[in-house]
């Protein structure tokens, strides 16, 4: 915080508020120095209501709170979740829910099915959440023109992450972004985005490649309760028809050999490699493919789905 | 292969200690809030409070 702005504060109160001298909480309040913003720049509950409310007119109650506990989680349009100083968000975009974790490399999608498991998990886990149940956030981006209300890279294009594409673009890696709204290729007038189908193989991996190697990951350990977690089942036998075998390097460098079923969501792999090497607080990474991409965003997908049969995927913790 | 409406995700990734800031705009899906405005706010609600507890001596010790 602003020092001369607390040595205003406190000569205010030393000089005019001599009663209160007494006060407990007042005279911690002083020596703390501010109740909304800690030294690490971590803001209150009351600090993000306020500016909810004062920008865009909705209120962020407690979704225990009476009154809000019993709506219906699905028809809630975004959640603030709070636990050791770290926030983040769930926003409903385009009737999905999305986990815009900032410690996340790209937003996850969280089924409607899944949100109520997501949601109790997170209270199990000592999160707080709060919810917007006024009408009043904004309504998606869903045009290039509007990107200008953030910044370009950290515009995801929903259908690659709908669709789990390891080289999803933002649009900062967007070839078109320069491509002027009057001046598209395709004489169309409206604001779309041309899409991506014409590039060559090589030319996406290293749009992907280079937008990986852009993206700057801090591990958070909050970030261990996002995304999609799974029991640990035992390992199929080698009979079964829809086993498939997965070859891992572990974090300790060692490697393995598993079972799966082609059923099994991505998520038994991060299981089976958290059970095999404990996690210990960090982030569980794991990558597939060449060059090899985070699988994080596709852990709700089946291993078939994932096109993960019989390949090898590496793990390392953050 | 279009679809009607093409939908793009704001998703701010950590910078910092910024979570706070982060969380508001990615729910918002725009880069409405800066530390400076986060700050701000702060500063006043932590006025109000101050002023409310100077007024009224809350917790004081009898």
């Amino acid at each position: 915080m602003n020092l001369s702005w607390f040595v205003i504060k406190m000569t205010n109160y030393v000089l005019l508020s001599y009663r209160v001298y007494s006060s407990k909480d007042y005279l911690q309040r002083l020596a703390e120095g501010s109740g909304n913003v800690d030294s690490t720049g971590n803001f209150s509950i009351e600090v993000l209501r306020s500016a909810l409310m004062t920008h865009y007119g909705v209120s962020l109650p407690n979704i225990r709170q009476e009154g809000v506990s019993k709506i219906e989680a699905t028809t809630i349009d975004g959640f603030i979740c709070h636990k050791d100083s770290h926030w983040f968000a769930i926003r409903k975009i385009n009737g999905r829910y999305w986990n815009l974790n900032s410690t996340l490399p790209r937003p996850e999608i969280i089924s409607h099915f899944r949100l109520a498991t997501e949601i109790a998990g997170l209270h199990n886990t000592g999160h707080t959440v709060f919810c917007v149940i006024d009408p009043g956030l904004p309504p998606p981006c869903s045009s290039i023109t509007q990107q200008s209300r953030g910044l370009p890279q950290y515009w995801w294009k929903e259908q690659d992450l709908v669709q789990g594409k390891s080289n999803a673009i933002t649009a900062a890696t967007n070839p078109w972004r320069n491509v002027g709204s009057g001046m598209r290729l395709d004489g169309a007038s409206s604001g779309k985005v041309l899409d991506l189908e014409g590039m060559s193989e090589e030319e996406m991996m290293a749009m992907a490649l280079s937008a990986s190697l852009a993206e700057t990951q801090q591990p958070n350990p909050a970030s261990l309760t996002s995304g999609i977690t799974v029991d640990l089942t035992p390992e199929p036998a080698a009979s079964q028809s829809d086993a498939v075998r997965i070859q891992i390097r572990l974090p300790d460098g060692s490697r393995a050999v598993r079972r799966f079923l082609s059923t099994d969501p991505v998520a038994m792999l991060y299981a089976f490699i958290e059970d095999r090497c404990p996690p210990r607080g960090r982030i569980l990474e794991l990558r597939a493919g060449f060059p090899p991409k985070d699988i994080a965003s596709i852990k709700s997908e089946t291993i078939a789905a994932a096109h993960l049969a019989n390949e090898s995927v590496q793990a390392r913790y953050l | 292969m279009t679809s009607d409406l093409e939908v793009w995700i704001y998703h701010e990734r950590q910078e910092g200690m910024l979570c706070g800031q982060h969380a508001l705009n990615n729910l918002v899906q725009e880069a409405r809030f800066t530390p400076d405005v986060l700050a701000n706010i702060a500063r006043q609600l932590d006025a109000m409070e101050l002023n409310y507890m100077a007024q009224n001596n809350e917790g004081g010790i009898k």
